[in-house]
């Protein structure tokens, strides 16, 4: 496979040579179509690849199996050229609607002309059918001020949804282990004679354990 | 190579035609003529032809989200085998990666939607999010019978089922997951009774809404890629309800078209005999499709 090498070892050249003049983005350019080259066409590196792990594990170059059996190399080839099939009429469509002539306006309003931050839509109003859709878990708490009247004086609406998981769960158990935890202190009081009784007690354990085990 | 050929051809120039083929239907059946079967065709080279209007507010992301939908739809379309042929795409795990493609062009389309700042195609961004919390799991479900059933974990071995068909004892799952699926294909589209894509009320519509202030060869592309998604699900749907084929190759891709147009024709009758539900009432229906396909996957694991 004389020619597999040579395409190789010309992306390794390219990419490494060129001194000073030769721009890094050409260089980056050369090595990304040699990926796209074995992306597209993994079956130019196989055999080297097999020779050299031949050559590395000294096995005849009939033991072991070879990579074009074990891996549908044909098939990535295939694949990645209907991929490009696919895609290049896309490619000519996008290129049309990206270069067409744009005109600046505003956004659609019906009615609400130039839009403001606060008329925009907020992440609040965007979760709020999610919400409402599962409403026994994130279990939002909302505080509403009602309305009365004909010219109601005041109105408000808030409404705070909490992290279930780090509110609910993670940070009430650190509440409740900072509050019960403390208890067990009465077992340390940094003093190196208990930690030794510790020890102690814990080694005798294991060794009644393991000798009953050892019975058993 | 001429399988994968047809598939391409199939792919990127039929889906207009269902939504074509959908319109004549609802004509049809109001008593109308409609317009012509390749009215969408006419549409998309029309919006391609035309200058764009884009808010000063848009950024890139608006630009770019039509056309992430449309690799997203085709790519995805090249992993959905057609009749009895092999998908040009297949390895194991695609069902996932499937999955996820749908997930991204959705991702980009609500994004671009927020992009706007505009109240209304935030809501329907929202709307479509949070539908989508109800169909992508039934489609997971759905794969996941399909999955067991066929003992395979690639979307063409899944869809063509064990070798000699798919086993009596899986008759009652599939049927649930063929009416999930249906289900899920209306939702997924935005056809009649969760949207209607021809409304132009902003405060009832999903994903029409979301699309509001694209125009020109933006609003084609888009328009494209929701036809392309059509067809996906519809070839998905096929392998469920009519898994048949002949042997021959020119009348097992025939009989797949035929199928195709005949579900497009069966969506139309469905959009002309039903009304559009209630906002709050879609949820309910997206949350049947999730337990019919929960409760297929429940019968195989008993």
């Amino acid at each position: 496979m004389p020619v597999t090498w040579i395409i190789l070892a010309a992306i390794v050249l390219l990419s490494v040579s060129g001194g000073p003049a030769c721009l890094l983005s050409q260089r980056l350019g050369v090595l990304a179509s040699g990926c796209v080259c074995l992306g597209l066409f993994p079956s130019l590196a196989a055999a080297p690849l097999e020779s050299a792990t031949r050559a590395w594990a000294a096995a005849p170059a009939t033991a072991a199996t070879s990579i074009a059996v074990l891996v549908p190399l044909g098939r990535i080839s295939a694949m990645g050229l209907v991929m490009i099939a696919a895609l290049a009429p896309l490619g000519w469509i996008a290129t049309i609607a990206l270069r067409s002539r744009a005109v600046a306006a505003a956004s659609w309003d019906c009615g609400y002309a130039w839009p403001t931050i606060r008329m925009q839509y907020i992440g609040s109003s965007f979760g709020s059918t999610l919400v409402d859709l599962f409403g026994a878990l994130p279990w939002p708490r909302t505080h509403t001020l009602a309305i009365y009247g004909l010219f109601p004086p005041a109105a408000s609406f808030k409404s705070v949804v909490a992290d279930t998981v780090f509110d609910r769960l993670v940070l009430a158990s650190l509440r409740l282990a900072g509050r019960y935890l403390p208890i067990l202190r009465v077992f340390q009081q940094a003093q190196m004679q208990s930690c030794v009784l510790y020890v102690l007690t814990i080694l005798i354990v294991q060794l009644v354990w393991g000798a009953t085990g050892v019975q058993s | 190579m001429t399988a994968i050929a047809i598939h391409l051809l199939l792919l990127l120039a039929m889906p207009p035609l269902l939504a074509g083929v959908i319109n004549k239907t609802k004509a049809r059946f109001a008593g109308r003529v409609g317009p012509p079967l390749l009215q969408s065709y006419y549409d998309l080279i029309k919006l391609l032809r035309k200058d764009m209007v884009l808010s000063t507010t848009t950024t890139w992301v608006f630009r770019l989200a039509p056309a992430v939908t449309l690799v997203t739809a085709v790519l995805a379309g090249l992993m959905v085998p057609m009749g009895r042929f092999d998908a040009p795409i297949a390895f194991t795990g695609d069902l996932i990666f499937f999955a996820y493609l749908l997930g991204l062009a959705r991702f980009f389309t609500a994004s671009a939607a927020l992009d706007t700042g505009s109240a209304f195609e935030g809501m329907g961004a929202a709307r479509e999010v949070t539908f989508a919390c109800l169909s992508e799991p039934a489609v997971f479900f759905a794969l996941l019978v399909l999955a067991r059933v066929s003992g395979s974990l690639s979307l063409t071995g899944m869809l063509h089922g064990p070798v000699g068909g798919f086993p009596a004892v899986a008759a009652a799952p599939l049927i649930l997951v063929a009416i999930g699926l249906f289900v899920v294909l209306l939702a997924e589209n935005c056809r009649i009774p969760v949207d209607d894509p021809n409304t132009h009320l902003e405060l009832t519509m999903i994903h029409e809404v979301m699309v509001l202030d694209h125009s020109g060869p933006l609003l084609g592309v888009i328009l494209y890629a929701a036809a392309l998604k059509l067809f996906v699900f519809g070839a998905l749907l096929l392998h469920v309800i009519a898994p048949f084929q002949t042997g021959a190759l020119w009348a097992d891709w025939s009989l797949f078209v035929a199928e195709m147009l005949a579900l497009a024709v069966a969506i139309g009758v469905v959009e002309s005999v039903m009304a559009r539900l209630l906002m709050r009432r879609v949820s309910y229906l997206l949350t049947g499709a999730l337990l019919f396909c929960g409760f297929g996957f429940l019968l195989l694991v008993r």
